[in-house]
């Protein structure tokens, strides 16, 4: 798999999905204050969370929304740092994006992952996503009782961590890239 | 026993634990890339430091954030402190954290009904 080659079925799809977010949010009232297409590592993690930081005290969003927005855009990032996939030549094609529409912001997050992976990542977030507010906490609490770290460093609390912050306002979907890859996507939503 | 001490970093917190005062301090940041890796030495200290049989022992978090899996690092150096607590050892937890800071209070207070440690909330200045 070659991720990077323009105009391979991998890379149009990629492309149009980031795409289709730019369009949405390229109206009166909406618009994308942070984008990050390519490769992600901790400093890259580092530079953009500084930067969300930046941008949500200059729009004037509360500390409590900054805070909620810090903490998913972590969990999003260094999930992906960890668990997206990496061509043939090792890169790692993700995208991450943050829009804003009135003070309602989403936030948009793409990376590649083992269709296998995808099955049960799909099993897991529909799981999350039919969790009422109290069992959100439940489930959390007993993660953090019970949870160890993976070898891999994930935690298990990050897709819990960005529902509960979110009010579980979360969607996503998988995009069979070739018999082996898919393209996963992820939204959440917060209130600045 | 020497004393531990880890500078803070974009993404770490500035962590000292002293055995000659028994006092510890974790403060500002935490989300490493690694957050195993990044604890790994703090948790070691503290197995080491239970052979000395400390009378007693205060350790003092004033944290900003908090990644989910730096969340699970700081429990389990809890969970050394609550080996202590249960060897004899006499502890406190001193959380502190900003006024309108709610995420980092409920934090404090989830570990605290998990570890059932004395815990003494401190709001900033």
């Amino acid at each position: 798999m070659d991720l990077n080659k323009s105009g391979s079925i991998e890379e149009t799809i990629f492309t149009s999905k980031v795409n289709g977010i730019r369009t949405a949010f390229n109206v009166v009232d909406k618009k994308i204050i942070v984008s990050h297409i390519g490769e992600l590592d901790q400093d890259k993690v580092n530079t953009i969370s500084t930067l969300v930081e930046t941008q949500m005290e200059y729009l004037g969003v509360s500390k409590s929304g900054i805070k909620k927005i810090f903490n998913i855009v972590i969990e999003t990032l260094q999930n992906i740092c960890i668990h997206g996939e990496k061509d043939n030549s090792g890169y790692q094609m993700t995208y991450f994006i943050i829009g804003k529409n009135g003070n309602e912001f989403s936030i948009f997050s793409g990376n590649i992952v083992n269709n296998g992976v995808a099955e049960r990542l799909n099993k897991r977030l529909n799981a999350i996503r039919s969790l009422s507010d109290s069992d959100l906490k439940r489930q959390y609490i007993d993660v953090l009782s019970n949870g160890e770290l993976s070898s891999k460093g994930g935690a298990g609390l990050g897709f819990l961590t960005i529902a509960l912050k979110s009010g579980n306002n979360i969607d996503f979907d998988f995009e069979m890239l070739n018999k082996e890859y898919s393209l996963f996507s992820l939204q959440s939503k917060v209130l600045g | 026993m020497k004393r531990l001490e880890i500078k803070a970093s974009n993404n770490t917190p500035h962590i000292i634990l002293d055995a000659d005062s028994n006092d510890f301090f974790i403060e500002g940041k935490s989300f490493p890339e690694d957050s195993k890796e990044f604890y790994r030495p703090v948790i070691e200290w503290m197995d080491e430091f239970k052979t000395t049989k400390p009378k007693s022992v205060r350790v003092s978090f004033n944290l900003f954030y908090l990644s989910s899996s730096s969340i699970i690092s700081v429990k389990q150096f809890l969970m050394k402190v609550v080996d202590l607590s249960t060897a004899g050892t006499q502890a406190t937890v001193i959380w502190s954290y900003d006024d309108d800071d709610d995420d980092i209070k409920k934090t404090g207070e989830d570990y605290q009904k998990l570890t059932r440690l004395h815990f003494e909330y401190q709001v900033n200045e």
